[in-house]
């Protein structure tokens, strides 16, 4: 009784430390910037290109959306006012601000539970929430339109839950509660609230951890008292774990992206990141519910686009390569961005000529030559006088490839290109646009087409370098695809395929490490270390603003602890509840 | 008589002929033929080259410490008098040096290599028989032969982190103390052995633990020892790590190619270096400013100013007027410290909280910042260099000289001091901002200001050099403690190995590693078609990750079986406690190293910094197959006869690539590449 009413007077001073002056700073904060954007594109049902898994922004733009926000306002950069100069508000921030400080607070309520389950005492859990509730960085953490927040409750939602459940198991048989409906519910709860975790942030994965690592001292306990758990029971107790912390975490995870995916549909300009199909799916995309040639024929036009991530159109432009005689070197470069110089026309090698009409497929195997459009040059592997490879510029192990001018006849088998299909492909039926993943062999240089994910320096315009590899290691820089071929006269067409579920997911999760890998530190960025958090060391500027009422919100360190090493309030109640109780 | 020396023979261990026939065995395929190729092969040109400034006794540092190469120099002084002999790869070597010579001595190093891992599962309590097949997997892995086999600093390292772990078993505090030495002798030579050094710690941690909580010894005594195991585990690596380095430094005091990198202080150091007319900056000095600390990417960054204008405008059409400002990685350009206003204060100190100009000396332009962006970082103020004649007054660049590490004397000392210059008009800082610029800059990096954060940190602080004026030429040599020159040197070091370097065509990743993906071409020959690779022995390096794991849930599953307290024999409970601790040590310092690998160093990383993972592996997997065969004897034996038949066979395939027999036809090349991944270059 004492305990439940300390319960509700800790969640109110809790929501009370929380909400007060909640609607200050009346601009935007720090990475509310980009969770309120991100807001914003669910609502508008932008897709968009982000590190963190989607289920934190879907519940900001919940609350956002149940608050009136309708998608508008783009909360483009730290301090925009979200006022108007007359004093109109543009957009429902401070419910959104709330909705995390609920969050928030409803993560020391757990903390409470947690401490009051495993030390059986009201002050060590008093003690403990008091300290979250005072804790400025919670605060401050607390306050803005974050993920943290949200992560932090999940986080401390699925201690409480495993925490209760083994509270519920004791070696007495009569008061074992296992396999109660009171004993499954925590531990589905756990379950659910540790998928939400890990689909906030994937910093998570340290909670589910922490999560395995107790279940797995829990089974450990019943593994050795073999007087009381048959065998049998044993593996009811595994399966169950089983069954509720990792099944079902791995279910709501992968729901919460099928929910994504079905939310967003609109195309932007984060599209580049993702692959062909994958844009195919847009509205507003180029490639939305286009139709296209069944199969690339000996005589189609078309743009070829690199499966990498990021992935890049082979290009040409009539610009040359330095230091180069001019007739032989106009540069092929991979450029992200769809342009007219993309487009290649496919021609058949001069032998095959007679026996080709219009409409044949290519298949694997079939040697073709490819000629730049805009220019009507031909790609080619560059050769010296002595019919040597030319070194690329900057894989210098590779040859250099260039568009030469037709009309030059020297080395002209270093113009021809065999089309080899990607194993596992059918290659039975010509080779089709998008579906269909191919190399592009010189067969006089034995060498395939490769797009290195490196710039070319100033003299190429911040594109990408392609050249042709002589070995078979890095593969995965020679697979390419058609993606857009201009449809001939009467050649049967076909809309594109769209992909599964599950190759999206994976692309998505593609995605989102490629993105986190370009994050870097770097000289002179104010970054602190983690060494730093434990003793409180540097501060984090959320805002500030030289205004007369100079509103300055400070956040002593622990912003970054939270988020990483999420376990630190827990670590401190642990602290003084053990102090408190032997 | 002949009976006599029969009957002694026969008392022979079987172990003693048997590591002896591996030990000849082994001597033979890495000591034969050394002299092929005749020529500078792959990583030798670097030890080669770098080697030679020795002979010049001129400073020079290396992504890693310098033990290898010091005992190249040492033992063969005139292999490295001229660097034209190691200048490029497949470079013939001259008729009076023969390679054999210099390539015995990792040989010999690489077939010391096999008694010891024999002596390691020996003394980890494994019997003969294990220790023999360990012995066997390291003879005839043609990684290890190969790495062996030229003038590279692997097969150092291999057998002093062995003879290391082979100390450390043993039970005697002497015993763990030379160990101690061999760990900071083998992180001397190569730093990715501070992953074993770890080992060693946590070795010590529980030797002293075991001591600590050993009932016959009393407390005070068994404290004081598992201290004593806990401190020589840890300062002895250091401070053998320290002295190798200092010999080194010793040898090199003269100024050489790499001095930039290092700090003013330790620059003056060496003979023909830096030199100072006086140890306080002056109004009227001139003096070089140098960003204090490492800056990537090149460690050093001077500031300098090109007489160009910023080639930029904004966004709001305002665009620079001044010159430029840079970072350069070298000794570009020099400034005149100049009073703001009393022109004629010359020889005046200068100290902490003075007012100071700064005067290009080549230009004459005054250093100055405005509020206008800088050019990559565009939340920072651009510097540029003004002329005073124009509308600035002297007034509006003004710097404030803050001299961090003041010790009480406020004084601006040269080389010592680190200082930071506050802009007056705008309070912001000057720094560099870690980016390179565009194109326009050529590689410089870029400088600019921005304010203090919240604790009053600022990115960079700066250091004077002062350029000696030619009146005086009496100048004195700064003698700096050696211990902060070489503890500098170190962390230079550890600087330089972190730093990336360009893509390379062999370059790998760790996750190739464990199933030997990656191949590494050494040498080839374009006449005979003879090739030299490096390729692990794929049967042992799958084989060896197979029997790992297998070992791991046995261990796990006897752990499970001994809790649901069933009774044990003895002699299993003994079998699995000797497994669990080969598996501390060996398996976590398989882990450590990988982990160093995958978690510290940048790309590009290469197939060869496995090894010595591997030899862990191939030391475990022989105490696993022993756990096995005495689980299932019959099944166990037959299956390492095939395991060890298939081994051979494999470095039997394998041999002509390894040691770059000349193939006759392209077939028998497609033949070796056993995996697709494997890049042999076929002509």
């Amino acid at each position: 009784m004492q305990s439940s009413l300390l319960f509700v007077c800790i969640t109110f001073i809790g929501v009370t430390s929380r909400l007060f002056r909640i609607n200050e700073p009346r601009y935007v904060c720090w990475d509310e910037t980009h969770f309120g954007k991100m807001a914003g594109f669910y609502i508008n049902r932008t897709m968009f290109a982000c590190v963190h898994p989607p289920l934190g922004k879907l519940i900001i733009a919940t609350i956002g959306l149940a608050g009136g926000y309708d998608g508008h306002f783009s909360f483009t950069q730290p301090g925009d006012t979200y006022y108007t100069e007359n004093g109109t508000l543009l957009t429902p921030y401070i419910t959104m601000r709330v909705g995390c400080a609920i969050f928030g607070t409803l993560m020391i309520s757990a903390v409470y539970c947690i401490i009051y389950t495993l030390t059986k005492s009201v002050g060590a859990a008093v003690l403990s929430s008091m300290l979250l509730i005072c804790d400025v960085a919670m605060v401050t953490l607390s306050r803005y339109i974050l993920l943290d927040p949200i992560m932090l409750f999940f986080m401390f939602a699925s201690v409480l839950g495993v925490v209760k459940a083994s509270a519920l198991q004791t070696r007495c048989s009569k008061q074992d509660k296992s396999f109660t409906s009171y004993w499954w519910g925590w531990l589905v709860f756990t379950g659910i609230c540790l998928g939400c975790t890990l689909s906030v942030k994937l910093v998570g994965a340290f909670t589910v951890m922490f999560v395995g690592a107790w279940a797995i001292a829990d089974l450990w306990k019943l593994l050795g008292d073999t007087e009381m758990v048959s065998l049998q029971l044993l593996g009811k107790h595994f399966a169950a774990r089983v069954l509720c912390l990792i099944f079902l975490p791995i279910a709501i995870y992968v729901g919460v992206f099928y929910f994504h995916f079905h939310i967003l549909h609109q195309s932007s300009d984060d599209d580049i990141f993702y692959s062909s199909k994958f844009q195919s799916t847009l509205h507003g995309n180029l490639l939305h519910k286009k139709s296209m040639p069944m199969h690339i024929t000996f005589k189609s036009s078309l743009t070829m686009r690199n499966t990498l991530i990021e992935g890049m159109f082979l290009h040409s432009h009539p610009h040359y390569y330095p230091n180069m005689l001019e007739q032989y070197s106009q540069q092929v470069t991979g450029y992200k961005i769809r342009d007219g110089n993309n487009w290649w026309n496919i021609e058949p090698v001069i032998q095959q000529a007679k026996k080709l009409m219009d409409n044949v497929p290519l298949h694997d195997g079939d040697l073709i030559s490819l000629h730049h459009m805009v220019t009507n040059k031909s790609l080619s592997v560059v050769i010296d006088k002595n019919d040597k490879w030319h070194a690329a510029p900057i894989f210098y192990w590779n040859s250099m490839v260039a568009s030469i001018s037709r009309q030059n006849s020297s080395g002209n088998d270093y113009k021809n290109w065999k089309i080899e299909l990607k194993a596992l492909q059918n290659r039975s039926s010509g080779i089709c646009a998008v579906d269909c993943v191919f190399k592009l062999v010189n067969v006089a240089a034995r060498c395939c087409l490769f797009a290195s994910l490196k710039k070319l320096p100033g003299w190429g315009k911040d594109q990408y370098e392609i050249s042709c590899y002589h070995g078979r290691r890095y593969e995965q820089g020679c697979w390419w695809h058609a993606e857009e071929v201009l449809p001939s006269s009467n050649a049967a067409t076909t809309a594109i395929k769209p992909p599964s579920f599950l190759t999206n997911l994976f692309e998505s999760h593609k995605v989102m490490f490629h993105l986190n890998s370009k994050l870097k530190k770097k000289y002179g960025d104010r970054v602190s270390k983690p060494w730093h958090w434990a003793v409180n060391y540097k501060a984090s500027m959320i805002s500030w603003i030289v205004t007369k009422t100079c509103s300055s919100e400070k956040f002593s360190f622990n912003f970054a602890a939270a988020t990483i090493f999420q376990e630190r309030g827990q670590a401190i109640s642990h602290r003084n509840s053990s102090g408190l109780v032997d | 008589m002949l009976q006599k020396f029969m009957d002694y023979l026969c008392k022979i261990d079987h172990g003693i002929v048997g590591i002896c026939f591996l030990t000849v065995v082994g001597m033979y395929n890495r000591c034969c033929d050394l002299h092929y190729p005749n020529s500078v092969t792959f990583d030798e040109v670097h030890y080669g080259s770098v080697t030679t400034l020795y002979s010049s006794q001129r400073f020079h540092i290396d992504k890693q410490p310098p033990l290898f190469r010091l005992l190249l120099f040492n033992l063969f002084p005139n292999y490295f008098s001229t660097v034209s002999m190691w200048e490029n790869i497949g470079k013939d070597f001259p008729d009076q040096f023969s390679p054999q010579a210099i390539r015995l001595l990792p040989a010999i190093l690489g077939t010391l290599l096999i008694p010891t891992a024999f002596g390691v599962v020996l003394k980890l309590g494994f019997t003969v028989d294990a220790a023999l097949l360990a012995a066997i997997l390291v003879t005839f892995d043609n990684a290890l032969v190969i790495q062996s086999r030229f003038m590279v600093a692997d097969s150092l390292q291999l057998i002093l982190v062995l003879l290391s772990i082979f100390f450390a078993v043993i039970k005697s505090w002497f015993c763990f103390v030379l160990s101690s030495i061999f760990i900071g002798l083998a992180m001397s030579v190569h730093l990715s052995s501070l992953a074993l050094w770890i080992v060693i710690i946590m070795l010590a941690l529980s030797k002293a633990w075991e001591i600590c909580t050993d009932r016959k010894v009393s407390l005070a005594h068994g404290f004081g020892k598992g201290c004593l195991y806990i401190v020589s585990s840890i300062l002895v690596p250091i401070f053998v790590l320290l002295m190798c380095t200092t010999v080194h430094l010793k040898s090199v005091n003269l100024s050489g190619p790499h001095d930039i990198l290092m700090s003013s202080t330790f620059q003056a150091s060496l003979d023909g270096g830096l030199k100072s007319d006086g140890s306080i900056v002056k109004y009227g000095s001139v003096i070089r400013l140098r960003a204090t600390g490492d800056i990537p990417p090149y460690g050093s960054c001077y500031l300098n100013s090109i007489a160009q204008i910023y080639p930029l405008t904004h966004e709001d059409g305002r665009g620079s007027s001044g010159q430029q400002v840079v970072g350069c990685s070298y000794k570009a350009s020099s400034w005149n410290v100049l009073h703001p206003t009393n022109f004629d204060s010359q020889n005046m100190e200068v100290r902490d909280g003075d007012f100071i100009l700064l005067i290009h000396s080549n230009t004459n332009g005054t250093l100055n910042t405005h509020d206008v962006a800088a050019p990559v970082s565009k939340y920072k103020q651009e510097v540029s260099c003004v002329n005073l004649n124009e509308m600035h007054s002297p007034k509006m660049q003004t710097w404030k000289v803050h001299v961090v590490n003041t010790n009480g004397n406020k004084a601006w000392k040269n080389l010592h001091s680190k200082v930071l210059f506050e802009h007056v008009n705008t309070g912001f800082y000057l720094v560099v901002t870690g980016n390179t610029l565009p194109e326009w800059g050529l590689g410089s990096l870029e400088v600019a200001t921005e304010g203090l954060d919240e604790t009053g940190d600022c990115a960079t602080e700066w250091n004077a050099e002062t350029i000696p004026s030619s009146k005086k030429t009496s100048s004195y040599k700064i003698i700096h403690e050696t211990f902060n020159n070489v503890v500098e040197y170190l962390g230079m070091t550890w600087f330089l190995s972190l730093q990336s370097g360009p893509d390379h065509r062999f370059a790998s990743e760790p996750y190739e590693w464990p199933f030997g993906q990656s191949s590494i071409a050494y040498w080839y020959n374009s006449t005979t078609n003879a090739q030299l690779h490096f390729t692990g022995n794929i049967a042992s390096w799958c084989g060896g990750i197979l029997i790992s794991s297998l070992l791991i849930i046995n261990c796990i599953l006897f752990a499970l079986y001994q809790r649901r307290n069933h009774a044990i024999a003895n002699d299993r409970l003994h079998l699995w406690q000797k497994s669990v601790y080969a598996l501390m040590i060996l398996g976590s310092a398989y882990v450590f190293h990988m982990a160093y690998y995958i978690i510290v160093v940048p790309s590009p990383k290469f197939a060869y910094q496995y090894l010595p993972s591997v030899v862990c592996l191939h030391m475990l997997q022989a105490c696993a197959l022993e756990v096995f065969y005495c689980y299932c004897e019959r099944l166990a034996l037959i299956v390492i006869f095939i395991y060890v038949a298939s081994v051979i066979w494999c470095y039997w395939i394998l041999r002509s690539i390894t040691f770059g027999f000349a193939t006759k036809c392209q077939e028998e090349l497609e033949h070796l590449q056993l995996w697709q991944s494997w890049d042999l270059p076929l002509t």
